[in-house]
C-alpha cells in the first residue's frame, strides 16, 4: 500500500471518529443532555427550528440508535449541523461568516512561524556555539507561556498601553466588510497583534526541532562530503538544511492541533470574530449544537492540513516513495 | 640532488605499472611531502594525541597504504592534512605541503601547505586535485538527491563553463567507467545496492580528473566478491588515468597488491615504511608481523593465524618509551622507557621504528624479523 | 548499564532549579500562605504592597495567597494527568512496536487518529458534556487531559521500541527463548528510559496548558483555586484592560515558569539522548583565548601550533626535495 493511501486511510477513519464520537458523546454522559437542551430551548426556538436540531441529533428516540446514526449521518450531509441555541441561527451559516477568520489568521500564522522558526533553527544549528544561542531560553520561556496569556499580556502592553496596535476586533468599526482596499488593509492590520503573538508563542517548537536537526546533520557524512567536494559553503549549509527539514514537516501534524488550540483562544482574547470565540460563548451557554458543529469544522480543518503537510512530506523525502513508511 | 634521493627515483620509477609524467626541471615527481604532522582531540590538559609526528611522501600516480588498527590514527591522519576532520580535532603542528601545478604555463610546479591555507584555497584544491571516497558510502551520498545531481553540483562549482548537456554526458562517461549503465543518474542513492553506491563515490572522485584520489576503507562493508572486483576497478582505472592514491585500510592482505608502498601505524605513530612486497615478505617490526598474521592471504602457502596479543592502547595513556611494548613479544628494556624513532634501516629504502633494528641492539633479531628482503621488488606482484 | 552522565551544562540545572521549587511549593504552598485564597475581606483592587505582595483581586481577595495555593492543584492534575498519558502511550507504543502485524496495525491507527484529532476541541468538546460536580474532581479532570494528549508519546515509545527489536541483545533473548513479556519488560524497558523520561515531561507540559486553558474557559469546577482560574476571574472582572496586571501576571508566569523548566529538563534528556547534541567543550570566549578560531566550521579544523612556529602557505618548488 502506498504511504499516501494509507494516510489518506488514517484520515478518512479519523474524520468518521469525530463524526460518530459527537454523535455519541451526548449520548453517553449521565442524564439526557440533548433532552434536557431541547427542553430548555423549547421556548426561543420556532418549531421547525426545534425540529431542526432534533434532527441534527439523530432524530427521534423511539428510533433505534442505529436509525439515528444514519439520520445524523444523513443530516450532516445535507449541512445541516443544527441549530445554535443562543444565537437561533443555523450553525451552518455561524461558522461560515466565522471560519475564514480563524483560517486566515491561524493559517498566516502557522506559515509565518513555520518558516522564521526553521531558518532561524537552522542558523542556529549551523553557528551552534555562536553568541546566537542566546536565543534559545527566551525561545523556550515564550513556549511555555500559555497562547492566551501572551495575548492578553501583548495587548495590554502594545494595545493599550503603547496604541501601537488597535485593540479588539477584526476590523474597524468604521469600514464594512467587502473586497475594498479600506477593508482589507483594516483586517491586515487588527489581525497583526493576534497573529504576532501567535506567531511568538509557537515559533520556539520549529527553532529548537531544526536546531537540533542541523546540529545532528553537520555530524552527517553527506554533509562533510559536500565539503570535500569544494562546493561553496551556501550548498553545504542547504544540503544539510534540506534534510534537517524533514522531521519538522513530518511533525507538522502534532503542532497544527497545538497551534489551533492555542490560537483559539487568542483570539478569545482579542475578540477576533472567528470561531475560538464562538466556542467559547457556546460553552458557556452550553449551545451544544454549535460545540458539536464547531469542534467537527476544527476537525475536518486539521485534517486537511495534516493531509497537505503529508503531501509536502512525501514530495521532499524520497525515501518514503519505494517504501512503505510508519 | 642528492645520490640517495636520485637512487630513491629511479626506484621510485621502477616499481608499479603506471606511465610516469614525463620527467623535466619543471615537473615535479613529488606531489605530497607531510613532515612532523600533529592532532590532537581537544585542547590542554584534556588532549589527546591522535597522530604523532608522521613524516610522509607520495609521488604521482603512486600509490601509499596507510595500513593500522582501529584507533591507530590512519584516518585521522588522512583527514586531518585535507583539514577535514571534525571538532573537536585540532592540528598541532606539522606542515603538509601539496603540488598544485604551476602557476602559469610551462612554469615550475607550485606546492602549497594545506595545513596553513585558508578557506578558498582549500576550495580551490578540493576535488579538482584531491578527492575522497569515504568509509561508508550509505551515508557518504545524500539521501534527498538523485545521483545526477550530485555530478552537477560538482561540475557547477569547478567547472562553471559547462552546459548542461556536457555535464550530462561526462556523468554518463564517468559511470561507465565503473561499469554502472546511465540509469542509475536517475535513482536516489537508497535505490542502489552497496556496491553501487561504492562505485557512484568512486565516479564523483574521478570527475575532474585529480591528483590524488584518497580511499578511506572503501571496501570494508562490502562482500569480498564485490571488494575484488571494486579493487580491481581501482587498479584498472589508476593504470589508465594516472590519479595517486592513498588507501586506508586495516587490512594489510589488500594492500599488498594495490599499493606502491605501506606505511604502518600504531598509536598515533609510524611504526614501519617500506614498499609494499618488501614489507609483505620481510616485515621489520613486531607489529606489522602481527597484522600480517591476522589476515590469511587469498593464495600462498598457508600460515599460523595469530594475532596480536592485548588491546588496542588507550591514547590518553599512552605506554611509556614504544607504545607498542607491552604487546610485543620481542619487548626488551629500552623499549618501555625510550621511544624509538623512525629509521632508515641500514642501506636499504625502507624505515623501522623498532630498538631490534639499531645497530647497537644487545638483543639478536628475531628470524621471522628478518627475512630477506626481495632484491627485485616486482617480484611475485599480483597475479 | 550506561553509567550516569550527571547534567552539567547550565539549562539543565537551571530546569532542575525550576521544577524543583515548584514541586516544593506544590507540597508546602497552602501552608505558606498568609490568608486563605477565598478571604473576600480586605480592600479590592490594591496593588502590590507589604501586606499583599502581589495585591488583591476586584472581590478583595489575597492575590499572593491564590498564587501559592493554585500551584498545588495545577501541578497534581498536570502530574496525574502526564502520569495516566504516560502509561497509556507507554502500553500502546511497546505493544505496538514490539509485536508488531495487525496488533500494530490496529494499534497505531487508534493513535494517529487521536494525534488527528485536535486536543483542544476535542477537550473542551467532552468537558462540556461532564456533569457539572465531576469537574471539580481533579482524577476525573486528569483522566480527560490525559486521553487527549498521550498520542504522541505512544508514536515515539513505538519508534524506539521497533529500532530495539532488532538489536542483537534482543534477538538473543528470544533465541534463549525467553517470553516476550519478560523480554519487553526486562530489556526493551530499560533502555526505553530516557524517551519515557522525556514523553513524560512533554506530557505534563502540554497537560498543566490544557488544565489551565480548560479553567481558564471555565470548564472546570471554580471551587478549586488553580492558575487557570485566576486567570479566569482575572479575565471576567476585565482585569487586563483595567490595567490590573498583578492579578494575571503572577498566574501566568507562574505557569510559564514551571513550563520553562520542564523544557529545559527535556533539554537534557535530549542530549544525553543524542550525545551530538551535548555542549561539546569550550565556549567561544575560551576558544579565543587559545588561539582558536571563535567557531569551528565544518571542513576547516582549526591550526593551533605551539607559540613561535608559523606556517607559509605556498612554498616554492625548490623547497621540496624530489
Amino acid at each position: 500500500m502506498l504511504p499516501i493511501t494509507r494516510r489518506l486511510g488514517v484520515y478518512i477513519v479519523t474524520a468518521w471518529v469525530a463524526v460518530t464520537a459527537n454523535f455519541l458523546l451526548p449520548r453517553l454522559m449521565p442524564g439526557n443532555p440533548i433532552q434536557t437542551l431541547i427542553g430548555k430551548v423549547q421556548s426561543n426556538v420556532t418549531p421547525a427550528e426545534v425540529r431542526a436540531i432534533r434532527l441534527s441529533f439523530g432524530g427521534s428516540f423511539h428510533n433505534s440508535l442505529i436509525h439515528q446514526y444514519f439520520t445524523y449521518l444523513d443530516q450532516l450531509f445535507h449541512g445541516n449541523l443544527g441549530v445554535s441555541i443562543t444565537l437561533s441561527t443555523p450553525v451552518s451559516t455561524i461558522l461560515k461568516g466565522a471560519v475564514p477568520w480563524t483560517v486566515g489568521l491561524i493559517g498566516i500564522s502557522t506559515v509565518l512561524s513555520f518558516f522564521i522558526g526553521t531558518i532561524t533553527g537552522a542558523l542556529l544549528g549551523w553557528t551552534r556555539g555562536s553568541r546566537l544561542d542566546s536565543l534559545i531560553p527566551t525561545a523556550t520561556f515564550f513556549q511555555a507561556v500559555p497562547y492566551f496569556f501572551l495575548g492578553t499580556v501583548m495587548l495590554l502592553i502594545f494595545g493599550s498601553d503603547l496604541h501601537w496596535f488597535p485593540e479588539l476586533g477584526a476590523y474597524s468599526l468604521s469600514v464594512r466588510p467587502s473586497w475594498t482596499w479600506a477593508f482589507v488593509s483594516s483586517a491586515i492590520r487588527y489581525g497583526e497583534l493576534p497573529m504576532i503573538s501567535i506567531v511568538l508563542s509557537s515559533i520556539a517548537g520549529w527553532m529548537l526541532g531544526m536546531r537540533n536537526m542541523m546540529i545532528t546533520m553537520v555530524a552527517e557524512d553527506f554533509v562533510l562530503m559536500s565539503v570535500a567536494m569544494g562546493l561553496p559553503r551556501r550548498k553545504v549549509i542547504m544540503t544539510a538544511a534540506r534534510n534537517a527539514i524533514l522531521p519538522s514537516i513530518a511533525n507538522l501534524s502534532l503542532a497544527i492541533g497545538l497551534v489551533v488550540s492555542g490560537a483559539l483562544l487568542v483570539e478569545l482574547v482579542f475578540n477576533y470574530p472567528g470561531v475560538g470565540d464562538l466556542l467559547l460563548n457556546a460553552v458557556q451557554n452550553e449551545d451544544y449544537p454549535l460545540i458539536q458543529g464547531i469542534f467537527l469544522i476544527i476537525t475536518l480543518a486539521v485534517l486537511g492540513a495534516n493531509l497537505i503537510a503529508d503531501l509536502v512530506y512525501f514530495a521532499l523525502d524520497p525515501r518514503t516513495r519505494t517504501k512503505a513508511t510508519t | 640532488m642528492s645520490t640517495d634521493a636520485l637512487e630513491r627515483r629511479a626506484a621510485a620509477a621502477a616499481i608499479g605499472d603506471a606511465p610516469s609524467a614525463p620527467v623535466g626541471p619543471a615537473v615535479n615527481e613529488r606531489i605530497l611531502e607531510i613532515t612532523d604532522f600533529c592532532v590532537d582531540y581537544g585542547v590542554d590538559a584534556s588532549a589527546v594525541r591522535a597522530v604523532d609526528g608522521v613524516d610522509l611522501h607520495l609521488d604521482r600516480s603512486k600509490v601509499l597504504g596507510v595500513a593500522g588498527e582501529s584507533g591507530s590514527g590512519k584516518s585521522t591522519l588522512v583527514y586531518g592534512f585535507t583539514r577535514l576532520l571534525r571538532a573537536p580535532a585540532v592540528i598541532t603542528g606539522g606542515t603538509a605541503l601539496f603540488n598544485v601545478g604551476p602557476a602559469r604555463e610551462g612554469g615550475a610546479d607550485e606546492f602549497i601547505d594545506l595545513i596553513a591555507a585558508d578557506e578558498a584555497t582549500l576550495r580551490g584544491v578540493r576535488w579538482t586535485q584531491i578527492s575522497v571516497v569515504i568509509q561508508s558510502a550509505l551515508n557518504a551520498l545524500n539521501p534527498v538527491v538523485r545521483v545526477h545531481t550530485l555530478f552537477d553540483q560538482v561540475f557547477k562549482a569547478h567547472r562553471r563553463e559547462m552546459s548542461r548537456a556536457e555535464r550530462r554526458a561526462r556523468a554518463i562517461e564517468l559511470l561507465e567507467l565503473v561499469g554502472l549503465n546511465e540509469d542509475r543518474l536517475q535513482r536516489f542513492p537508497h535505490e542502489l545496492s552497496g556496491g553501487q553506491r561504492q562505485r557512484v563515490m568512486i565516479a564523483l572522485a574521478l570527475a575532474l580528473d585529480p591528483k590524488l584520489v584518497i580511499m578511506d576503507e572503501p571496501t570494508t562493508a562490502l562482500d569480498v566478491v564485490t571488494q575484488r572486483e571494486i579493487l580491481g576497478e581501482l587498479a584498472e582505472l589508476r593504470a589508465r588515468f594516472g590519479f595517486a592514491m592513498i588507501f586506508i585500510t586495516h587490512d594489510l592482505s589488500l594492500l599488498v597488491e594495490l599499493a606502491d608502498e605501506i606505511v604502518v601505524m600504531y598509536a598515533g605513530r609510524l611504526v614501519e615504511r617500506a614498499h609494499a612486497r618488501v614489507l609483505y615478505d620481510a616485515p621489520r617490526h613486531p607489529y606489522t608481523l602481527g597484522l600480517l598474521n591476522s589476515f590469511p592471504p587469498m593464495h600462498g602457502e598457508r600460515r599460523e593465524l595469530t594475532g596480536i596479543a592485548g588491546s588496542p592502547p588507550d591514547l590518553s595513556d599512552l605506554p611509556g618509551g614504544c607504545a607498542f611494548h607491552p604487546r610485543c613479544a620481542y619487548a626488551m628494556g629500552r623499549c618501555a622507557t625510550e621511544r624509538p624513532p623512525l629509521a632508515k634501516l641500514g642501506g636499504e629504502d625502507r624505515y623501522v621504528a623498532c630498538w631490534l633494528h639499531v645497530d647497537d641492539a644487545h638483543a639478536p633479531v628475531p628470524v621471522e624479523l628478518r627475512r630477506a628482503t626481495p632484491t627485485t621488488p616486482s617480484e611475485g606482484s599480483s597475479t | 548499564m550506561k553509567t550516569l552522565h550527571l547534567p552539567r551544562s547550565p539549562k539543565v540545572l537551571l530546569g532542575l532549579g525550576i521544577t524543583g521549587f515548584f514541586l516544593l511549593l506544590t507540597i508546602v504552598g497552602p501552608y505558606l500562605a498568609p490568608y486563605s485564597p477565598d478571604n473576600t475581606s480586605f480592600a479590592p483592587d490594591l496593588t502590590p504592597s507589604l501586606h499583599h505582595w502581589f495585591g488583591t483581586t476586584s472581590l478583595g481577595q489575597d492575590i499572593f495567597s491564590q498564587t501559592l495555593v493554585g500551584a498545588r492543584a495545577t501541578i497534581v492534575v498536570a502530574l496525574v494527568a502526564g502520569l495516566a498519558a504516560t502509561a497509556l502511550a507507554t502500553i500502546v507504543g511497546v505493544s505496538a512496536g514490539y509485536i508488531g502485524g495487525v496488533t500494530d496495525d490496529g494499534l497505531s491507527l487508534v493513535s494517529n487518529v487521536f494525534l488527528a484529532i485536535p486536543g483542544l476541541p476535542l477537550l473542551i468538546v467532552i468537558d462540556s458534556y461532564l456533569p457539572v460536580n465531576s469537574r471539580s474532581n481533579a482524577f476525573v479532570i486528569g483522566l480527560v487531559i490525559a486521553l487527549t494528549g498521550w498520542a504522541w508519546g505512544a508514536r515515539v515509545l513505538r519508534a524506539q521500541t521497533m529500532s530495539l527489536r532488532n538489536r542483537d541483545f534482543i534477538e538473543a533473548s528470544r533465541i534463549i527463548g525467553e517470553s516476550r513479556w519478560r523480554i519487553m519488560l526486562t530489556e526493551v524497558a530499560p533502555n526505553l528510559l530516557p524517551i519515557l523520561a522525556s514523553s513524560l515531561l512533554f506530557t505534563v507540559l502540554y497537560s498543566i496548558g490544557a488544565y489551565v486553558t480548560l479553567a481558564y474557559i471555565g470548564l472546570t469546577s471554580t471551587s478549586v483555586w488553580n492558575w487557570g482560574t485566576m486567570l479566569f476571574w482575572a479575565q471576567a472582572n476585565n482585569a487586563p484592560l483595567s490595567g490590573e496586571w498583578y492579578w494575571f501576571v503572577p498566574p501566568g508566569v507562574c505557569i510559564a515558569l514551571v513550563g520553562t523548566g520542564l523544557s529545559l529538563l527535556n533539554f537534557g534528556i535530549d542530549e544525553f539522548i543524542n550525545p551530538r547534541l551535548r555542549e561539546s567543550g569550550l565556549t567561544a570566549r575560551q576558544r579565543r583565548r587559545r588561539g582558536l578560531p571563535r567557531r569551528v566550521r565544518l571542513g576547516l579544523t582549526p591550526v593551533l601550533r605551539p607559540a613561535g612556529v608559523k606556517g607559509a602557505a605556498t612554498v616554492t618548488a625548490s623547497k621540496v626535495t624530489s
